[in-house]
């Protein structure tokens, strides 16, 4: 059994404002093992960015605040530690990289001097290996003219290059865990391949668990081993990659893996989920996917199911895979 | 042949930047370079490219949002660019634009029956026409006449994009030019958006321009595909032939560094390598010959053009 | 006609119950507006002065203009709240009467600037091009001055009296609002939805007034509360100078140099008409940063 980087064990984070608590993450509980990508899927309002940022704690600008549940790295339970230490513990065992490259690096600086700053802070190296350090990791990277690079400004680069400075800055002091939050959502196509070969390049190269949260199925579909699916807070499907596109159980992910237009596969019509994610208002008591559910039953409307094994490595969150009697007397009832 | 609804030939769009204190040096950021196509009643072209191409500058020129720097778009016939500011404004009759961001092209301010009534009113249908208009609209685009008295921000990106469609088609138009209209969706809602779409299609008999970089979902809803680069269309084929047979090397990067929702399949990738250049900077010869695998010496210096291949298609290369 | 909707058109949307909306940011903003303390107190307050103010020939124990000679130069007592002045004038009274001199000058000289200023900026943003850079030159003129020098200058054009203060603060109110709304109109000129507008066929006046005014309204408010302060204290200063306000108006300037005299002697004739004037202009900035911070979209809960 290869050992366990990252356990998050009902994590719960919720957002306050207005005196309402919205919970943003409701119970979430999944694990990640040594040099295993592991995908988290979901749509807006899923919770799958609080929750990356949860494991960071990288709340406290915002009305977050995580009120439940541990997330267990290396052993030590993150959320009970000193700030501190999880200082150390940030840049250096776990890095993380964010969706907009064009704002996630300070316009101020010189490329070198950001690069060199998790360097010297983690690593402890003088000025001269620092910089010799950044250099090497901007060559890691596949970036060109590295030794000029280094005294560069970021608007003077791409987006594409700007995200590969971002992987850069992140390996640099090796993680072992890499979180990526939408790593090549605002890229283009031919620039995303790019990033993505990156990355699971690197991924292997240093035996990097990698998080990568993202909406898109054709990536989960390409560089991850297993993927976790969130809906409104919680999960409702977890499972390797293969079993995830050939035998979805959970009507959103099959819903979901239905909807996305396939390249060369030309539909006459989508299937679509009808209606929307709730809003907190709306969010029914039992299963809260059960307003857009095509096969919602009476159950579902009352009781919340919980995340249960249905096979070795197969986790569902839904009534009709609990109870195989209760499957066979389902009526269809809904949209 | 029957004439085609929109012809756009030699299409230009260039935005000059002024540098030097003087302002003599001028940089010249080429949007569009010599564009051509045409489209026909009722069907779905679609515009496909990365940032840069010029995909979205077309479409505005289309709209008459963009004066073009040369070039020509006739619609029905007629030559836009030789009307005046008035006729232009009964021309729009024709043609309505749904925009990419669902959350900004709705005016915040106004309630949402008030947004569809907007090009009822500019156009001058009366009181009676379009309190009946706006509800039958909302109705069209699944939402109630009740919702009409709230505001945008009360709705999600979906409805928000349904709210942008119904005034869209407010006024009957003959052909939309939706601009990304899903990329800013979440992928569950986009294909309601695109079926919502597809059956608007089939019941008005609209023709549609449809832009965007996502090429699983233009393949989805287009009958023929142009893909830009640089300003440039490189290649224009219907929408079969251009996925299964595609010709200008950079289509055939683009379609393989689509992430396919299939874990099973391991394609072999063309990955393409550098940046795209700059549109204010555009390389010499063939635009893309700084980043293709198969560029030759006369890539480098000369410009290909569109040429018939046969079936439909058209590429703009010398390796095929 | 169009013809009857497919039936396959999801409509599970309809489902969503309607809210009664009233306005769709009134209730967010006033929400804000609430939690600042100060700026809700300098509404009251002032409130309660204009609502004074236009009651004060009713309400004033005293009348205003007529002399007293037996009570002249009174310090404050219960007959006389503020004391008199030198001509046996009950103090408070006048102050009361000239709250109206003040707040409807402040008010109305204001207003006037913004209109116009306003109108400017609104033009100079859409159309660019000439307009913006003559309309910019204008401006740029009329701010090297600073604004008691400018009123000072236009007083010596017209002559002296309250009409013609209004309309020098008016003119020099002018650039200010129009540099302001004419960068608030810039961003709302490049939103998308003025650009959705365009491609409709919506003329050049309609867009700006019903889309680009609309988005620029919050601007105009700060800004017009903050300048009625500035309105006030140079119309008292214009009043001081002599170019105001004339004898006997009991507007609050005026009335601190009828004090200068008796500083040292009789200080409540100045110091009452001067605390009027500090807690009006108080209280106006006041309101004027409450409303800003209320009313900014950036500023979240």
């Amino acid at each position: 059994m290869t050992e366990r980087i990252l356990d998050i064990q009902n994590l719960q984070t919720s957002f306050f404002s207005d005196g309402k608590e919205i919970k943003a993450v409701d119970g979430v509980s999944f694990t990640i093992h040594k040099g295993e990508t592991v995908g988290v899927v979901g749509e807006s309002g899923s919770g799958k960015s609080v929750t990356s940022l949860s494991v960071m704690r990288l709340l406290q600008d915002t009305p977050g605040k995580i009120v439940g549940g541990s997330i267990y790295f290396n052993g030590k339970n993150l959320l009970e530690i000193p700030e501190r230490e999880m200082r150390k513990i940030r840049g250096n065992e776990i890095a993380m990289i964010f969706q907009e490259p064009m704002t996630s690096l300070n316009p101020v600086y010189k490329i070198g001097k950001q690069l060199e700053e998790a360097i010297r802070l983690h690593l402890g190296y003088d000025k001269k290996q620092a910089r010799a350090h950044a250099v090497q990791m901007l060559k890691l990277v596949g970036l060109p003219r590295a030794e000029e690079l280094v005294n560069e400004y970021p608007f003077q680069l791409s987006g594409g290059m700007r995200q590969r400075v971002m992987i850069a800055m992140a390996m640099s002091c090796k993680p072992k865990l890499l979180i990526a939050d939408e790593p090549t959502t605002a890229l283009d196509v031919t620039i995303q391949a790019q990033i993505l070969d990156l990355m699971r390049k690197l991924g292997q190269a240093s035996d990097t668990s990698i998080m990568l949260i993202t909406h898109d199925l054709g990536v989960v579909a390409e560089m991850c081993e297993r993927v976790v699916v969130m809906y409104a807070g919680k999960v409702v499907e977890e499972t390797d990659v293969h079993t995830l596109f050939s035998e979805p159980k959970h009507p959103y992910t099959q819903g979901l893996l239905k909807s996305i237009p396939k390249l060369g596969e030309k539909v006459g019509k989508l299937d679509s989920i009808p209606g929307n994610v709730p809003t907190p208002d709306e969010m029914p008591q039992g299963c809260k996917f059960a307003t857009r559910c095509k096969f919602v039953t009476e159950q579902c409307w009352k009781k919340e199911p919980q995340l249960e094994k249905i096979s070795k490595d197969h986790k569902v969150r839904c009534w009709l895979h609990q109870d195989t009697e209760k499957v066979e007397e389902t009526q269809k009832v809904g949209v | 042949m029957t004439e085609p609804l929109v012809e756009v030939k030699n299409l230009k769009k260039y935005f000059s930047t002024r540098k030097g204190v003087f302002g003599q040096k001028k940089s010249v950021v080429k949007a569009v370079d010599d564009v051509s196509f045409t489209i026909q009643k009722g069907e779905t072209l679609g515009l496909v490219g990365e940032s840069g191409c010029g995909k979205s500058t077309t479409g505005r020129m289309l709209m008459q949002l963009l004066e073009p720097t040369e070039g020509q778009i006739v619609f029905e016939g007629k030559d836009l660019s030789k009307l005046n500011k008035s006729e232009i404004r009964s021309a729009r009759k024709n043609f309505q634009m749904i925009f990419q961001d669902p959350y900004a092209s709705l005016n915040p301010r106004m309630k949402i029956k008030d947004i569809i009534n907007e090009p009822l009113i500019i156009h001058g249908y009366d009181k009676e026409q379009r309190e009946r208009r706006v509800n039958e609209l909302l109705d069209i685009v699944g939402l109630s006449p009740a919702q009409g008295d709230r505001y945008p921000h009360e709705f999600s990106g979906g409805q928000r994009q349904r709210i942008g469609i119904a005034r869209a088609l407010a006024i009957s138009p003959k052909l939309i030019i939706a601009d990304e209209p899903v990329s800013a969706l979440d992928v569950s809602i986009q294909s309601q958006i695109l079926n919502l779409l597809k059956d608007l299609q089939n019941e008005f008999h609209l023709t549609y321009l449809f832009i965007s970089h996502n090429l699983s979902v233009v393949e989805h809803i287009s009958d023929r595909v142009g893909v830009m680069y640089l300003g440039k269309i490189v290649e224009i084929a219907d929408q079969e032939t251009l996925y299964k047979n595609p010709l200008h090397p950079y289509t055939k990067s683009l379609l393989s560094a689509v992430p396919v929702p299939d874990p099973k399949i391991k394609r072999e990738r063309i990955i393409l390598k550098g940046d795209i250049p700059s549109p204010a900077n555009p390389p010499s010869g063939c635009t893309f010959h700084t980043r293709c695998p198969f560029a030759t010496e006369r890539c480098r210096q000369e410009v290909p053009t569109l040429r018939n291949v046969g079936n439909g298609q058209y590429v703009s290369c010398y390796l095929v | 006609m169009v013809k009857p909707v497919p039936s396959n058109i999801p409509t599970e949307v309809s489902s969503i119950p309607v809210k009664k909306v009233i306005a769709p940011n009134f209730t967010a903003f006033w929400k804000k507006f609430k939690k600042q303390k100060l700026a809700l107190s300098s509404a009251i307050f002032l409130s309660f002065l204009i609502f004074v103010a236009i009651l004060s020939p009713i309400i004033a124990p005293y009348g205003v203009e007529e002399p007293d000679y037996s009570h002249v130069l009174q310090g404050p007592s219960f007959q006389h709240l503020a004391g008199t002045d030198a001509f046996g004038r009950d103090i408070f009274s006048r102050i009361l009467v000239g709250a109206r001199i003040s707040l409807s000058v402040g008010i109305i000289s204001v207003l006037l600037g913004a209109a116009v200023g306003t109108f400017l900026g609104l033009i100079s943003a859409y159309y660019g091009k000439w307009i913006d850079s003559i309309v910019g030159r204008i401006n740029d003129v009329l701010f090297a001055f600073p604004g008691i020098l400018l009123a000072i200058g236009i007083i010596a054009i017209l002559g002296p009296g309250l009409g013609n203060v209004v309309v020098a603060i008016a003119i020099f109110s002018v650039p200010s609002f129009a540099r302001i709304v004419r960068s608030s109109a810039l961003s709302v000129k490049s939103s998308v939805y003025v650009e959705a507008s365009k491609s409709i066929g919506a003329k050049d006046r309609r867009i700006i007034w019903k889309h680009i005014f609309p988005g620029t309204i919050s601007t105009i408010i700060v800004n017009f509360t903050m300048r009625i302060g500035s309105a006030i204290l140079t119309a008292a200063s214009l009043s001081f100078l002599g170019l105001g306000a004339q004898p006997p108006s009991p507007e609050w300037g005026a009335m601190l140099s009828n004090g200068r005299d008796y500083l040292t002697t009789a200080s409540h004739i100045t110091f009452f008409p001067g605390l009027a004037i500090f807690l009006t202009v108080l209280a106006f900035n006041l309101l004027g940063d409450g409303l800003r911070d209320a009313l900014d979209p950036k500023i979240k809960d």
